[in-house]
């Protein structure tokens, strides 16, 4: 089964009337991906001029358009994901960062290099357990994923914790969650440099490469005609200069052997994929899955107690000080339904770091919980409302108090009439769960991104993933529907 | 047994006076029937009698407890609560617990309000829905019950409290002659038992087989009906 899958490749071979030089050439434009996210001194906006792009890559980039006779537009992309979409034609080159890798060279064409980088070892200073790349096994070592950093960690044996900004990882290092940072040195430079922490080594080093689809021959010698003449000219250095770029390392740039590259074979068939369903990335999916369903678990409790106390804090009162509980919960509710739970997980876990400094799980589950118990309070509130009044008024004549009245009568019919919503309410938030991996958290949809630009495949990482999110909410989704039915059969 | 008074009880809604000035007493074993025309207030006079609805003078009087209409909010719910454990409710709706059993619905009050270990009180509780006539529905769901069964299990759990005083929101409203007469019966032999029977009816035979005295609420005042 596994070698059937692992052989199963998904291939279209597209007949494309024009090379992607001949493409360039007649629109004008050289569409180059990139990521915004990244930052100084890559890619970035303009702090002065909102809109306006600044970064030796843009440079660099408009440079290289003027050398083809065009002009350059960049187009946004994550990071991670830079070569999927450079392969479906989203833009014509990738220019942000791309190291050369032998695996990259495999699947894309690369130009030749204009950047030398060292891989940088950061950690706290005084942590005595970081020293080189052997010793980072076992530790929880942040980078960025499908870099070339991020491989070295897994062959190292570090517990990989990814990031999508180059800030988070040190603000992450400093709060010690996490044990060290591992990213190229333009980064490690910029974003490294803060107080209790220190550089402990560079531990490899490698360069910066164009990435172009496969087979574009002409495209690739193209670009480095264009390179060649940008650095004899001077204008390559001048540019690593302007950004505080060029050091020693640099001078070796014209010798550096080109990395072994798609470039040169020039059939133009797609890659094979090469994703292969090993017991291990089976291992590695369902420990995603599994802290999927941990993470909606604990959160949905969450939800549910909070949801209850914004919902009775809601009900109609002639006391003041329930008044004021009743605007503070619908404040609540109008605050967390009407922001997006992306804004709040990142508010949650970077912008509170330095007054409180919550572990990604724990920031996740509750920035899921603090967000669903909204819609929870709001469910459990029209189940109160369905409450017969009636019933109500018979438990008062019983000589029942309030609180009783609320536990033996109110609660058990609002429960009743707000199972069917909270079910489904657990189903969205097994999928709204895969947010959290913005803040560093490896749970079902990450571990298949990962594996998916990895492995070169989305066909059989994707059918994986969606295969564990639908075992673990379809059970839920029947629950949903017997919940209904005994609701509609109590009626 | 000591039956229930009322002094000077007034109740209006916004600028409608409901009715005022009614003082009354009903002896334990009596029956006291209120009648009169639709929409005078007859159901409000009644719930007034144990707090359900808030009457705005006056004072009600069971025994040793009673609810002033001049009481703080917190202290009318206190005293409605201690009245309330003596005098029972039956609606015209009967609003049983639709999601709890028969059975359970007549041990609610002993057991959760009276705190009384559930054991102790499923015999009497069976003993009730037997003196009502539907021991063999104790573990139905209320709406598996018809109208008079619901009604009779109504009666039981008011009963389950040894309420000194029932009141009754139009007992007969959906009953047929056959019926009706069964509930008098049923009713007649708790007044032997001295509890004190208020009912609000339409039906003027039905009061008279109780044996009540029989009144009406007209034009805001509670007087003695010409039957």
């Amino acid at each position: 089964m596994a070698a059937l899958l692992t052989s199963a490749a998904v291939s279209c071979v597209r007949p494309t009337a024009h090379t992607a030089l001949e493409q360039v050439q007649r629109s004008g434009v050289l569409r180059w991906g990139a990521d915004l996210q990244g930052g100084e001194p890559y890619v970035f906006e303009d702090p002065q001029q909102a809109g306006r792009l600044v970064g030796f890559e843009v440079e660099i980039a408009d440079a290289l358009a003027r050398e083809l006779g065009v002009r350059a537009e960049m187009v946004q992309n994550d990071w991670t994901t830079l070569v999927p979409s450079l392969e479906r034609s989203s833009f014509d080159i990738v220019l942000n960062g791309l190291e050369a890798t032998a695996a990259r060279g495999e699947r894309i064409a690369l130009s030749r290099p204009y950047y030398l980088f060292a891989e940088r070892l950061s950690a706290r200073a005084g942590d005595a357990r970081v020293k080189d790349l052997a010793s980072l096994r076992g530790l929880r070592v942040g980078s960025l994923p499908n870099s070339l950093a991020w491989d070295m960690l897994a062959t190292a044996g570090a517990e990989q914790v990814p990031y999508e900004g180059v800030e988070e990882p040190y603000e992450d290092l400093v709060q010690g969650r996490i044990d060290a940072v591992l990213l190229d040195d333009i980064i490690a430079e910029r974003y490294g440099n803060k107080p209790g922490l220190h550089v402990v080594a560079d531990v490899g080093q490698g360069s910066y490469v164009v990435g172009i689809r496969r087979g574009e021959a002409e495209l690739v010698r193209a670009l480095d005609g264009a390179f060649d003449r940008l650095e004899r000219s001077g204008e390559l250095r001048s540019i690593l200069e302007r950004w505080q770029l060029y050091n020693e390392r640099q001078s070796g740039l014209a010798s550096v052997a080109r990395p072994p590259s798609a470039a040169t074979e020039l059939h133009t068939a797609p890659p094979h994929a090469t994703f292969a369903l090993t017991p291990h990335q089976l291992g590695l999916f369902l420990r995603g899955a599994l802290v999927t369903l941990a993470i909606s678990s604990a959160s949905m409790l969450l939800a549910v107690l909070i949801g209850l106390l914004l919902a009775l804090a809601r009900q109609p009162s002639p006391h003041l000080l329930q008044r004021w509980l009743a605007r503070f919960a619908t404040l609540y509710v109008e605050v967390f339904r009407g922001t997006p739970v992306l804004l709040q997980l990142y508010v949650l876990y970077y912008g509170l770091a330095s007054v409180v400094s919550l572990d990604a799980f724990t920031a996740a589950t509750l920035g899921l919980g603090l967000n669903y118990a909204a819609y929870e309070a709001e469910i459990y509130r029209a189940g109160i409302q369905a409450v017969p009044h009636g019933e109500i008024e018979a438990a008062r004549a019983l000589g029942m108090s309030g609180v009783l009245t609320l536990r033996r009568v109110i609660l058990p019919h609002a429960v009743r009439f707000s199972l069917p919503g909270m079910a489904n309410d657990f189903i969205s938030l097994l999928k709204d769960s895969s947010l959290v991996s913005v803040i560093t958290v490896i749970e079902l949809t990450k571990r298949m991104t990962i594996a998916a630009v990895d492995g070169r495949s989305w066909f059989i990482p994707g059918v994986l993933c969606a295969s564990l999110y639908l075992a673990m909410s379809y059970p839920l989704s029947r629950l949903a529907r017997h919940f209904e039915a005994r609701l509609g059969g109590a009626k | 047994m000591s039956g229930l008074q009322t002094l000077s009880l007034g109740k209006s809604f916004a600028e409608r006076v409901i009715f005022e000035e009614v003082s009354i007493a009903v002896a334990a074993g009596e029956a006291f029937a209120l009648m009169g025309p639709s929409g005078a207030g007859k159901s409000t006079f009644l719930r007034c009698l144990n707090g359900l609805e808030r009457a705005d003078h006056g004072t009600v009087v069971v025994g040793g407890a009673r609810i002033e209409a001049d009481l703080s909010p917190a202290a009318f719910a206190a005293a409605a609560r201690i009245v309330r454990g003596r005098v029972g409710f039956v609606f015209q709706g009967h609003h049983l617990f639709s999601h709890r059993s028969v059975l359970d619905n007549v041990l609610e009050g002993p057991v959760h309000v009276r705190r009384v270990p559930r054991e102790q009180c499923v015999g009497r509780a069976l003993a009730l829905l037997e003196k009502v006539g539907i021991a063999h529905r104790a573990d139905a769901l209320p709406r598996q019950l018809s109208h008079g069964e619901q009604q009779r299990a109504a009666i039981a759990r008011a009963l389950a409290m040894d309420p000194e005083v029932l009141l009754l929101d139009e007992p007969t409203s959906a009953l047929d002659a056959d019926r009706t007469e069964l509930l008098s019966q049923l009713l007649r032999d708790l007044r032997k038992d001295g509890v004190a029977l208020i009912t609000v009816t339409h039906d003027p035979r039905f009061a008279l087989s109780l044996g009540a005295r029989v009144y009406q609420l007209i034009e805001r005042h509670v007087v003695p009906a010409e039957l």
